[in-house]
């Protein structure tokens, strides 16, 4: 009986060993059905049309312009929804300076844009661009 | 035959603590990035993803030479794998004094445990005809946060 009990021990921790392993597999390596091209990236995540006529969905591997109407957003209190894209996405700055002191300004309290479903209507949350979601500039 | 099952229970019991050693602290300090990218007339840009600080961010680079102060821009851009959604955006950040490389605009804070990418946007100034290049660097890799 001991013994049939050591064994089981040796069994759990065996499996114990390997679960750990994985885990840390899992933790530290590249995810192998993640998405790595633009063209994966649309098969991934479809854009789809709103009533409206306005596309909404994923901006994962698009660029700022074939980016949808309304982009895919996790809301600064959890919620699911879209954002603009114009809003999302503004025009460069007119020169280095226009950028660094267009920088210091929303260091502070970011741009704060409002969240929709995918009407692009109805508010659910809001989506904070820089603010406290940004690391302080080395 | 029991000291032999005792022998082997702490042996495997020191191969937890090895595997635990081995793959799960250097799991903490991840980093992941996407290849580098040409674009403007003098720049490469690339996406980074950290799962040590949990953070996306981006670097930009001039080919030749070193961008003075607000030349270099970089936007990170946090993405979930599993839906594809924008979790964090840093917005944009410039270079503050001259540099030939620049990491930064990185994120802060993140949408709970899971799967991440980082697809990030990066800005280069074109002296000669007074505008920024603007280049959306790869995706990277995805990590575990």
């Amino acid at each position: 009986m001991a013994l049939k009990k050591t064994k089981v021990t040796a069994l759990v921790t065996g499996l114990g060993a390997i679960g750990m392993g994985v885990a840390g597999i899992l933790g530290g390596a590249a995810i192998a059905n993640a998405v790595s091209s633009t063209e994966e990236a649309q098969r991934a995540y479809p854009v789809e049309t709103n009533e409206s006529g306005q596309s909404y969905g994923s901006n994962l591997g698009l660029s700022a312009e074939g980016s949808p109407d309304l982009v895919l957003v996790v809301g600064d209190h959890g919620e699911d929804g879209y954002v603009y894209r114009d809003e999302l996405f503004s025009p460069a700055p007119s020169s280095p300076e226009e950028a660094l002191a267009g920088q210091s300004d929303k260091a502070g309290a970011g741009v704060v844009l409002s969240v929709y479903l995918s009407d692009g209507k109805t508010q659910v949350d809001t989506f904070t661009i820089g603010g406290e979601n940004a690391r302080p500039a080395d | 035959m029991k000291f032999k099952i005792r022998a082997m229970t702490w042996l495997v019991a020191l191969l937890t603590g090895v595997s635990i050693g081995a793959l799960a602290l250097p799991a903490a300090a991840a980093s992941s990035y996407s290849s580098w990218g040409n674009f403007g007339s003098n720049y490469q840009g690339r996406s980074i993803l950290d799962s040590g600080i949990k953070a996306a961010g981006a670097q930009t680079k001039v080919n030749s030479g070193s961008g003075p102060a607000g030349w270099l821009g970089a936007r990170g851009l946090l993405y979930k794998q599993s839906t594809g959604a924008l979790c964090r955006d840093a917005g944009w950040h410039y270079n503050s004094v001259a540099a030939s490389s620049w990491p930064g605009g990185y994120t802060s804070g993140y949408c709970g445990s899971g799967a991440y990418q980082s697809y990030s946007v990066t800005r280069g100034w074109e002296s000669s005809g007074s505008y920024y290049s603007e280049y959306w660097a790869n995706i990277t890799p995805a990590l575990n946060f």
